[in-house]
């Protein structure tokens, strides 16, 4: 495969759009919590534009009418500044995607038209190979924009030698240095020993892997990677079984699976009873999450829902969630989970920001008093993205033995405490670029053993 | 429907049944013939015409249709009753309206009754047009004759230059299925907006197919509302390529002809040098607006209750707003509809700028054709 793309030497980039805006996004989705962000704004703006937009639009799908200033106020939840988000909403209306409503000359509301994600991906994709006069904020990405980006679709595929990748890449020293670089800060190129070579491995390589890697692991009689794939078999048992919930020892293990990527973790950070307090979940690489992959859920959020649920069902401070199926059912037929609040609207700014969830504003009646209030009811976006989610999630969750109205109304109100108070949620991407990772302990022995898992699966790297 | 008859002296009469029509909700047509057709090809033949032709949409349910013929001569003959039944049943009609101003009906009533015919004289028509608050003086513009014969000069300059559209749109339209429906409109938009008219009559045309366009659109949804998401895009393929049998079908004839084209390459010792690209006819199949087309299914779906004003909605935009050069406004467009909530309104409101945004993104409208439609802004 060809992977030279520098415009000023008239090469041709033969990635297919969709594909070069995916691993787009997944390089934006790197630096996202990463505080070396402002290398990659330095030396990949536009790929972290096209990251942006492709977000934003994921975001936006299917909320029909949308406050101007509540648009904004979701697109600071995703790291915009202000006055990116106004040029992404004028991008969006010169593509057709948006109508911005305005009164006396100001934008007040943004009626979306947004396609289906795989298109708007492509879409964004043909643009930067092919700019449109009408959409001038979409560019072509520079030499090294795109060295970086047809670098991570080479690693994500399989590992490679680092021979390989200069060659394929066809990069002098200084840039391809620089691509290094900035695989490293954003911890989406990792480079290993191999032999007397060093390879270099993408953990988006692991996604969708969960069937290889098992039965490689079956095969294997050698010890060192025997706790590897009892770990793995442990979290494809329990699906977003909690970290902290593991035997220190398998803790270890986990941690460097987190680190080389077969292990896949989201965070969350969330306030139970005025205490924050960060939780990891684990997710093997099954096939069904469809991860990377242009039609598939590009920005986790089956990972991120089902992380919601095994919060409620294990941490959540006075009653648990019992039968989280039902929950998903509910969520499912009725769209709601709950009544009005009278609380901000920055109250669900997890699922607000994922696109899981929007807030309607309904009235209300107290319980006790039957006074009649205005508050916020957050509503599920019955998107098709959204419905395969809730389709996944619902497969991994086992149903309680419980009878299940006997819990529903509890489990509701708890499911809708986590989503309530949870602030930030890294999905994978995000939290291997983020600072995150750093505070758990580092196992070389370990990581070593588990990134040569990668060469094994595959038979060895690209050379 | 071919807006012909303009100095037909029914005209009259047969605007006020639309009026009529529409104000019960329904979405009405004049004029539609029908041609004989011989080995696929339509003749000159004209079997017999309707006057006016009714669609009534309900959420989960089969479209109603009704169909008219409306004189004003004194004839009540039987017989036409059972002309009528017999258009009926070719239409799959649930209704007849046998409306002859002149005429005394009471001989024939028990017989339209068994025929689940309406028949009307003139008074009769009067108390009906009463029920629902028509006022002679109170026609929306759609109904009178000066639209009827502005829209019939329009379908000339179309006949003039391009017939197989005019064709289509005035005749064949009604008599297909649901899936050629959509797809051949869509065709014929495509067409229009490509065709050398005058920019009001193509823009007007445009916006006429769109409304034609949302007819078998909501048709599709409803037979696709127990789909579950993850399986639309299937089901989509399945239901415009005619169904499940007609989709193998036309499977099965395009491998035949690929095997075939293999077995003559071969003969010809070209088989290795054919790169097998050529043998491939899967794109024949292929409709390349399908994703967009799931893209809006999906959305009226989830509105489905309201996905029903839509075809009167974008009628309302084309007659009222473009042919008549108004400038839209919200009630512009819902004064002419039946009652309907502010929620029903905006959903519906939304659908219909979501079919536009959806020819617009295949390239048949122009953004600044649309643009004051799309900028009309619900109450919220």
């Amino acid at each position: 495969m060809l992977l030279r793309s520098f415009p000023e030497e008239n090469f041709v980039v033969t990635l297919h759009p969709k594909w070069l805006a995916l691993r787009s996004t997944e390089i934006h989705r790197c630096f996202s919590r990463n505080p070396n962000e402002y290398h990659a704004f330095l030396h990949l703006p536009h790929v972290m534009r096209v990251g942006q937009v492709v977000r934003l639009a994921n975001m936006l799908r299917l909320r029909r009418f949308i406050e101007y200033d509540k648009a904004k106020a979701l697109s600071h939840l995703l790291g915009m500044q202000p006055d990116t988000a106004e040029v992404n909403f004028e991008t969006f209306e010169s593509l057709g995607w948006l109508t911005i409503h305005r009164k006396h000359g100001e934008p007040n509301i943004l009626e979306e038209h947004i396609p289906l994600l795989e298109n708007t991906i492509e879409k964004i994709g043909e643009l930067t190979m092919d700019p449109e006069p009408e959409v001038p904020t979409i560019k072509p990405l520079s030499a090294i924009e795109t060295a970086s980006v047809n670098a991570l679709d080479f690693c994500a595929r399989r590992p490679c030698t680092e021979e390989a990748l200069r060659s394929e890449l066809g990069l002098g020293d200084p840039e391809f240095n620089l691509i290094e670089s900035l695989g490293r800060a954003g911890k989406y190129l990792e480079k290993m020993p191999l032999k007397q070579k060093s390879a270099f491995l993408s953990p988006i390589y692991y996604f969708n892997q969960y069937d290889e890697i098992k039965q490689f692991m079956q095969r294997q009689t050698v010890e060192t990677l025997a706790p590897l794939g009892k770990t793995l078999e442990h979290c494809a048992e329990y699906v977003g079984q909690p970290l902290q919930m593991l035997e220190p020892s398998e803790q270890k293990i986990a941690i460097s699976g987190i680190r080389t990527g077969w292990l896949i973790p989201v965070t969350t950070n969330t306030q139970f009873g005025g205490v924050t307090k960060d939780f990891t979940f684990l997710f093997p690489p099954l096939s069904k999450f469809q991860d990377s992959h242009p039609g598939g859920d590009v920005f986790e959020k089956a990972k991120v829902l089902l992380s919601s649920f095994r919060l409620g069902e294990n941490f959540a401070p006075t009653t648990k969630i019992r039968d989280p199926v039902a929950v998903i059912r509910k969520l499912r037929r009725v769209g709601r989970l709950s009544k009005p609040h009278s609380d901000a609207f920055d109250q669900y700014k997890l699922p607000a920001s994922k696109g899981i969830l929007l807030l309607k504003k309904e009235t209300g009646k107290t319980f006790y008093t039957g006074e009649e209030y205005t508050g916020y009811t957050p509503v599920l976006i019955k998107s098709e993205e959204n419905m395969k989610v809730l389709d996944t999630v619902e497969s991994l969750l086992e149903r309680s033995t419980e009878i299940a109205t006997k819990t529903l109304e509890n489990d509701l109100k708890v499911a809708n405490e986590v989503l309530k108070n949870t602030s930030v949620c890294l999905e994978s991407l995000e939290f291997r670029g983020s600072n995150w990772i750093s505070r758990f302990p580092k196992e070389p022995t370990l990581e070593r053993r588990a990134a040569e898992l990668a060469l094994v699966v595959c038979g060895g790297a690209y050379e | 429907m071919s807006y012909s008859g303009v100095d037909d002296k029914d005209l009259g009469l047969k605007l006020r049944m639309m009026n009529y029509f529409w104000k019960i909700g329904n979405f009405p047509r004049p004029s539609i013939p029908l041609y004989r057709y011989r080995k696929g090809k339509r003749t000159s033949k004209l079997f017999t015409d309707i006057d006016v032709l009714a669609i009534q949409f309900l959420p989960l349910s089969e479209p109603l249709v009704i169909v008219c013929s409306a004189k004003s001569g004194k004839e009540s003959d039987p017989a036409q009753l059972f002309w009528l039944a017999g258009v009926m049943n070719y239409f799959g009609a649930s209704k007849g309206y046998y409306v002859r101003t002149k005429a005394s009906i009471e001989s024939i009533r028990q017989l339209s009754k068994k025929l689940n015919i309406v028949s009307l004289n003139e008074d009769q028509f009067k108390i009906l047009e009463s029920n629902v608050d028509i006022e002679s003086s109170d026609i929306p513009f759609m109904f009178t004759k000066d639209c009827y014969k502005k829209t019939n000069d329009f379908f000339n300059k179309v006949k003039n230059i391009k017939r197989p559209i005019y064709n289509y749109l005035t005749e064949r339209y009604w008599i297909n299925p649901p899936n050629y429906r959509l797809m051949r409109t869509y065709s014929c938009a495509q067409d229009l907006a490509r065709l050398n008219l005058p920019n009001d009559c193509r823009l007007f045309m445009r916006y006429y197919c769109a409304s034609l366009f949302s007819v078998p659109l909501v048709h599709l949804m409803n037979l696709m509302i127990s789909t579950p998401d993850n399986l639309m895009k299937e089901r989509l393929e399945t239901e415009l390529m005619g169904g499940e049998i007609a989709q193998v079908e036309k499977t099965k004839i395009l491998h035949s002809v690929k095997l075939l084209m293999k077995d003559f390459a071969r003969y010809m010792n070209a088989i290795k040098s054919v790169p097998s690209r050529f043998f491939d006819f899967s794109n024949l199949l292929k409709i390349e607006y399908l994703d967009d087309l799931l893209d809006l299914i999906l959305r009226f779906k989830q509105r489905f209750k309201e996905a029903v004003f839509v075809p009167q909605i974008l009628d309302v935009i084309a007659f009222e707003v473009i042919l008549r050069r108004e400038s839209p406004s919200f009630d512009t467009i819902f004064g002419h509809l039946p009652k309907l909530t502010r929620v029903q309104k905006n959903n519906a409101a939304k659908l219909s700028k979501d079919v536009l945004v959806f020819f617009e993104r295949n390239r048949i409208f122009k953004r600044k054709e649309i643009e004051s439609i799309l900028k009309i802004l619900p109450e919220m």
